[in-house]
């Protein structure tokens, strides 16, 4: 559990260390509002929407067929602000609890702590990593590496996503899958 | 003289007979005396609760949903001085919450002070985050009927357990079961009155009577019942009695359900626990000991007001009550909350799954005794608005002769948990009969085109990948097959999110065949939906599915890719803190996150640009999803998600009819209402590994910002498009600047 309290205090310093984080070219017209329950993310959201779509809309039209011009107006990407934001205050609050649960040796009231903290962030990879710690303390194996690879997936950079690698890794390997775990080690240092 | 003796004999052989039957007699009432109370096991049926509201800044949820929530569980307004009660001043409120054991652990009773900006929790005194108890929607009542909650020595107000001695059995710390001078004093009351104005029952044999015997007035059950009351004073002391008392005594009938104990009677005539009620609350479920049906208080409420007074007149008599407080307590009103249990029986579809579900796990006779605490994740907000705008929109539509005989059925499922929010199986939602959620397979039309879309992305192509909108004529088994689009038109080749947002017919059929049926049948059986790869219709969709089918498809893709099975239980709880049987929540990986990130872009521009885009344009947010309309609109669907819902929604008929609704003229506005309870959850996709920002011409090749019509879309690291005209392969330079700028 030592990771958690590195992720409680790199939180504190994300606030700041996000603004070094170079936003990718995305023109995203739809803020995540779903992130708007995320306390500290307005002072930590980088200006995600400098190119407006219309830039790109009244860019001079090579002469095409008419359904090709119709993809250029429209084409642009969702793609929504990957996730730099800090997790919010209840949900560390939960991380918090199930962190304390877990050290006094009671595994499934952290784990329904865990599943609490889901229903309020069900894309934070926190929650769904120390799930996957939890799990393989308690012997089962193939779900901690099920929920160490939803972690990868949402991981908002590669430090997250390399533990999470080591995870699943570890996963594998109490599994008996020496293939497997040697394959996520890769992953985990490829970051 | 030997007459003599054999009438001796006999007398003798009589009386041993006698004491031998007499003994027996005793042992067998002893025997079932103990056996019953040694376990004190009354049938205690499980309960049902939805879920928890949760209370936190941030919190989408409103000032008024939250008072109807407080009001709900039978909150009192008024000083926020103890549990069970709340203020409110415009948008702030103070509650002072019950607690309740959670699977996590105990939620303490406390105060809390929440103030509400534009339909958000803004701030939130006394806690981090806290939780409201979850509110109780049913229970597992057995054959026998009797629905009870279990109320301990602890929890019994001492008004209540002196008042009812006061009232029904002044003697009991004194006698042994049967009261002598009672009885006696009954008699004479009785007949010089000429009629039965007295009883002389104790509530020991009151309780005996209760447990162990039927109601006739016979001479046999009196002497059982005498019997046994001795039998009962003799093993166990007055305290136990009282208890026990207090859990058995018949207060109420709901229908087929006997209200029994002055726990349950509390939650069923004044929605409130009974710790919470004031003594003229307490004197009237002890009024109540004397006849539930004669003091009925919702039937007959002056009765009710009478007895009620008679027992406080007593309380004042024996000195329970101060002159002061008899005062003030007669003043009161009955106080019945105007339903038992608010939301009691308000949700038999989803209480019918629950039982199911819990059927698989645990025995009947557990469920309906043991007292089990069963913890769903319904939210009762969302449901009883769903069914409200289902049927509204219903009415519309038939009164605007766009169908008839229409029937609907909906899902919501939690993103990452998979938690049925809420679950419509019928227009009425009264959950009787058929349920169409879970058991009506129909013809879901376009809703499986995003799984032809889905291989598409893994094969490598991009949402400007050009796809053939042109017709096709296709062998199958059946003959030839040629499918036609919706306008009857076609256009030559276009994008593919265009193809997909605008559910162009010929292009999902053209592109599967360009890669192979076979293999697209496989990416929608890797998704869970059993098509046949010999039958590509199903690419139209003439395959059969239930709205709740459709409602885990669609959570694949909300889920990144991860599978989660829906889940109706999230917990089961054991009484007394016995343990906690969990229902964890399991993802496990089934499509390749990479390209279930693109289709999220495609199903989101569905709403902005495509079919869905009146609806998009109404919700005003960002959502995804796609329609789907039958063959002759039979059947209108709608499917899509956001950052916290999944909502798939049908609505046709059951005998099979034509309408006049495509999927986003009618299930389409049915699934806006139901979006619309959820105010600004956003989409919340996350960027996976392995994806990123390309700059693409106007046929999906690698281009360059600076080449004519580039333009940005995201494509698979590892599948990087070919190169167009204008952009040589991109420099190294550019995609190192691309892999760490996104």
């Amino acid at each position: 559990m030592v990771r958690l309290s590195m992720v409680l205090g790199a939180l504190v310093l994300t606030g700041c260390a996000s603004g070094v984080r170079v936003p990718p070219p995305i023109i995203d017209g739809t803020q995540n509002a779903g992130e708007q329950d995320r306390i500290r993310s307005s002072q930590s959201q980088p200006a995600t929407s400098v190119a407006k779509p219309s830039a790109v809309a009244t860019k001079p039209v090579a002469s095409q067929t008419q359904p090709v011009q119709v993809a250029k107006i429209e084409s642009q990407p969702v793609v929504e602000q990957p996730s730099t934001t800090p997790i919010s205050e209840p949900v560390l609050e939960l991380l918090e609890t199930a962190d304390q649960q877990a050290s006094g040796g009671n595994n499934d009231a952290a784990m329904a702590t865990l599943e609490r903290a889901l229903r309020l962030a069900p894309r934070e990879p926190e929650i769904y990593y120390q799930m996957g710690r939890l799990r393989l303390e308690m012997g089962q194996a193939s779900e901690s590496e099920q929920l160490a690879l939803k972690a990868v997936d949402l991981a908002p950079d590669s430090f997250v996503r390399r533990d999470s690698w080591n995870l699943v890794a570890l996963a594998r390997e109490r599994a008996g899958n020496i293939e497997g775990a040697k394959a996520a080690r890769a992953k985990a240092r490829g970051l | 003289m030997e007459t003599k003796h054999r009438g001796l004999r006999l007398a003798l052989k009589l009386g041993l007979t006698a004491s031998v039957v007499l003994g027996l007699w005793l042992v067998w009432l002893n025997a079932r005396v103990t056996q019953q109370l040694d376990d004190f096991r009354w049938e205690v049926p499980a309960k049902i609760h939805a879920r928890a509201l949760e209370l936190y800044p941030g919190a989408r949820l409103s000032a008024d949903q939250l008072e109807g929530e407080l009001r709900r569980l039978g909150y009192q307004k008024g000083q926020a001085r103890g549990p069970g009660r709340y203020l409110r001043a415009g948008n702030d409120i103070q509650v002072y919450t019950r607690g309740f054991q959670f699977p996590d652990g105990v939620e303490p009773a406390r105060r809390l002070r929440l103030s509400f900006r534009s339909g958000a929790v803004a701030t939130l005194d006394g806690a981090a985050i806290a939780r409201l108890e979850p509110p109780l929607i049913g229970t597992l009542v057995p054959g026998s009927g009797e629905d009870r909650t279990l109320l301990g020595a602890d929890d019994t107000p001492v008004l209540l357990s002196k008042g009812l001695v006061a009232v029904e059995d002044r003697r009991f710390r004194d006698h042994v079961g049967l009261d002598f001078r009672g009885l006696a004093r009954a008699m004479v009351a009785n007949v010089s009155a000429g009629r039965v104005v007295e009883g002389g029952s104790t509530l020991t044999q009151q309780l005996v009577k209760n447990l162990f015997l039927t109601s006739a007035q016979t001479l046999t059950r009196k002497l059982n019942e005498a019997a046994m009351a001795l039998l009962v004073e003799l093993h166990y002391d007055k305290d136990f009695i009282l208890q026990a008392y207090l859990n058995q005594a018949y207060l109420g009938q709901s229908g087929s359900r006997a209200i029994h104990g002055f726990a349950r009677a509390s939650a069923y005539w004044f929605a409130r626990p009974l710790q919470e009620l004031e003594p003229a609350q307490l004197a009237v479920l002890v009024g109540l000991v004397k006849g539930p049906s004669a003091y009925h208080p919702r039937k007959h409420p002056e009765r009710a007001l009478n007895r009620r007074n008679a027992v406080l007149g007593v309380w004042l008599r024996e000195g329970l009550l101060t002159e002061a407080a008899h005062a003030r307590e007669k003043a009161r009103p009955l106080g019945i909350s105007p339903s038992p249990g608010t939301l009691q029986g308000r949700f038999p579809g989803y209480l019918r799954l629950v039982k199911q579900a819990l059927l698989e796990r645990y025995p009947k006779s557990v469920l309906e005794t043991e007292g089990l605490t069963v913890l769903t994740p319904l939210d009762p907000i969302l449901q009883e608005s769903m069914q409200a705008s289902a049927d509204a929109r219903l009415n519309q539509f038939e009164s605007a002769g766009r169908g008839s005989n229409l029937q609907t059925a909906a899902v919501v499922l939690a993103a990452g948990t998979g938690e049925v929010r809420a679950l419509l199986g019928d227009r009425a939602g009264d959950g009787v009969g058929f349920d169409r959620a879970l058991d009506a397979r129909r013809q879901v039309g376009s809703l499986l085109k995003p799984l032809v879309y889905l291989h598409a992305f893994e094969q490598g192509m991009n949402a400007l990948s050009p796809v053939d909108d042109v017709p096709v004529s296709i062998q199958t088994s059946d003959g030839p097959w040629q499918p036609q689009n919706y306008s009857g038109e076609f256009e030559g080749q276009v994008p593919l999110f265009v193809a997909l947002s605008e559910s162009k017919n010929l292009a999902a059929v053209n592109l599967a065949q360009r890669l192979g049926f076979e293999a697209t049948a496989d990416t929608a059986q890797r998704a869970g939906v059993q098509v046949k790869a010999s039958q590509p219709s199903w690419v139209l969709g003439a395959h059969l599915m239930s709205p709740y089918q459709v409602a885990q498809l669609y959570s694949l893709f909300a889920n990144d890719g991860f599978e989660v099975p829906p889940k109706l239980i999230r917990a089961v709880l054991r009484p007394d803190g016995q343990g906690v049987d969990p229902y964890p929540t399991q993802p496990s990986a089934r499509l390749d996150s990479r390209s279930v990130y693109q289709l999220q872009q495609v199903l989101a521009q569905v709403m902005t640009r495509g079919t869905g885009r009146f609806i998009g344009e109404r919700l005003g947010r960002p959502v995804a999803g796609k329609s789907g309309t039958s063959n002759d609109q039979r059947d209108s669907w709608f499917a899509g998600f956001d950052a916290e819902n999944i909502v798939a929604v049908w609505v046709g008929s059951d005998n099979n009819e034509t309408s006049k609704l495509t999927g986003s003229s009618g299930a389409g506005l049915v699934w806006l209402d139901v979006m619309r309870t959820f105010p600004g959850a956003g989409l919340g996709f996350r960027q996976p590994a392995g994806v990123e920002i390309a700059w693409v011409d106007d046929l999906g090749r690698l281009s360059r910002p600076d080449c004519p019509g580039a333009q940005q879309v995201v494509v698979q690291s590892a599948r990087l498009p070919e190169a167009g005209q204008c952009s040589s392969a991109p420099s190294l330079w550019g995609r190192v600047k691309q892999i760490f700028g996104g």
